[in-house]
């Protein structure tokens, strides 16, 4: 049996400029494009971070992610769970709040090459500018729900940043995605609910870095 | 070259190389190429974000300015994206990098899968003869219609030096253009100098095709360079 990597280590090393957060929902409904964006991140050769990355329970959620969010130059925020839900039709707030704090992250930054930038994904129609009209000047792209959509939206942004060092075609990165899909069913049936954001990453690098 | 629509060619540039630009922009006008050059001073950044959008949306190609510095700012970013989801629906729409001094090619052109050539302008005051092969770049002749091929995304042409060799000359530009690599996305570094994995042999025809046009716009460099 081989040497447990950990995230902060080795090839996960927490490196700002080639940290990305990722704060998208993780229903099972959202899983399949909440996969195409982590190993979107990993084909462009950055770190994906996530409020899950950390096993602890001494740690709050909230400190998790204010620390996650802090020591990534970037971030992905998806707000299609912003809607009413269930009988009482409540909207869920967390990702609005995650990302009014890679916000702050950015406008706290002193220096200009460590600005915190991010992208912002909507579903196609949402209704953001009618309740966070602040956030249209942000340049929110939209998508329709499946892989085949977001993983362009989520590639062509990291092809443009000043940190990227590669850049698979949207072609690429969704032709590899069914054998990260086959090994994230394989860590999931190993772990149950307690996958380690590790492993999941380390499963997205080693698959990216096949593709040449 | 026979002039084109107006603003069917859209120049990015950031606001740090704005003068390079305008000055670009003279040059290729002398030459037919009208850009399209949006009017930034009376509309919001969202009104002007959906306008850039649609101007890259129904370009006939992309110049991408990319000064020493290298460093683009936002709003060139926005265009690189723009132009980036623009080139993957339409591989026929060409995006050619025009680099100032020792810049680099933007790592996303190697994200669009298409062949490029590239113009290197070493003095950014003499501006005349890079605009002239850009605009030969641009001709609908197919003389210097560039190394677009039946292959299609598959392939694009990754710079590597041409014009350059001896060092550049004061005033003078350089067309960087030759081996068609396949794949998507890596452009050569120290530690990785290409592509891995996943070459393609490039069909003989289009191979010869693409190596007699390159040695064209090679040698129409040169003729420009030569006559000052």
């Amino acid at each position: 049996m081989g040497v447990r990597e950990h995230f902060g280590q080795g090839r996960l090393a927490f490196e700002p400029s080639r940290a990305i957060f990722i704060n998208c929902p993780f229903d099972n409904e959202f899983a399949p494009l909440f996969d195409a964006i982590v190993f979107s991140v990993a084909c462009c050769g950055f770190i994906p971070r996530s409020a899950l990355e950390s096993g602890t329970v001494a740690e709050s959620r909230m400190d998790r992610i204010v620390r996650a969010i802090f020591s990534s130059k970037y971030s992905i925020h998806d707000l299609s769970r912003c809607r009413g839900e269930g009988s009482e039709q409540l909207a869920r707030f967390n990702m609005p709040l995650e990302l009014g704090i890679a916000m702050a992250r950015r406008y706290m930054s002193t220096k200009k090459g460590d600005r915190h930038d991010w992208l912002l994904l909507v579903p196609d129609g949402h209704v953001y500018v009618k309740f966070l009209s602040d956030l249209a000047a942000w340049d929110p792209k939209s998508h329709d729900g499946k892989v085949e959509s977001v993983v362009p939206r989520v590639v062509s942004w990291l092809a443009t940043r000043p940190d990227t060092v590669r850049a698979p075609s949207p072609q690429d990165v969704l032709a590899a995605l069914p054998e990260f899909q086959a090994a994230r069913v394989k860590l999931q049936a190993q772990w149950g609910s307690d996958l380690p954001w590790a492993d999941l990453v380390l499963a997205a690098i080693d698959i990216s870095q096949q593709m040449g | 070259m026979s002039r084109q629509d107006p603003g069917k060619i859209f120049l990015s540039y950031s606001a740090a190389d704005k003068k390079v630009a305008v000055r670009l922009r003279q040059e290729l006008e002398r030459q037919g190429v009208i850009l399209f050059w949006p009017d930034d001073s009376a509309k919001s950044d969202t009104e002007l974000r959906g306008t850039i959008e649609e101007a890259i949306r129904s370009a006939d190609a992309v110049l991408v300015l990319v000064g020493p510095r290298g460093e683009a700012d936002d709003w060139q970013r926005f265009t690189w994206r723009a132009a980036l989801e623009t080139v993957w629906e339409d591989p026929a729409k060409p995006i050619v990098p025009i680099l100032i001094g020792d810049a680099k090619i933007p790592t996303f052109v190697y994200s669009a899968g298409i062949p490029f050539q590239t113009v290197r302008i070493d003095n950014p005051l003499d501006l005349g003869g890079a605009a002239r092969v850009v605009a030969e770049f641009l001709s609908p002749s197919p003389r210097l219609a560039g190394t677009r091929s039946s292959t299609g995304h598959e392939e694009r042409t990754r710079s590597r030096d041409s014009g350059r060799s001896g060092g550049p000359k004061q005033g003078a530009f350089s067309v960087e253009a030759d081996e068609i690599i396949s794949g998507g996305g890596n452009p050569p570094t120290k530690d990785s100098p290409g592509m891995t994995g996943r070459a393609r042999s490039i069909p003989a025809d289009i191979e010869a095709e693409r190596t007699a046009r390159l040695s064209e716009i090679r040698r129409y460099a040169e003729s420009l360079k030569a006559r000052g």
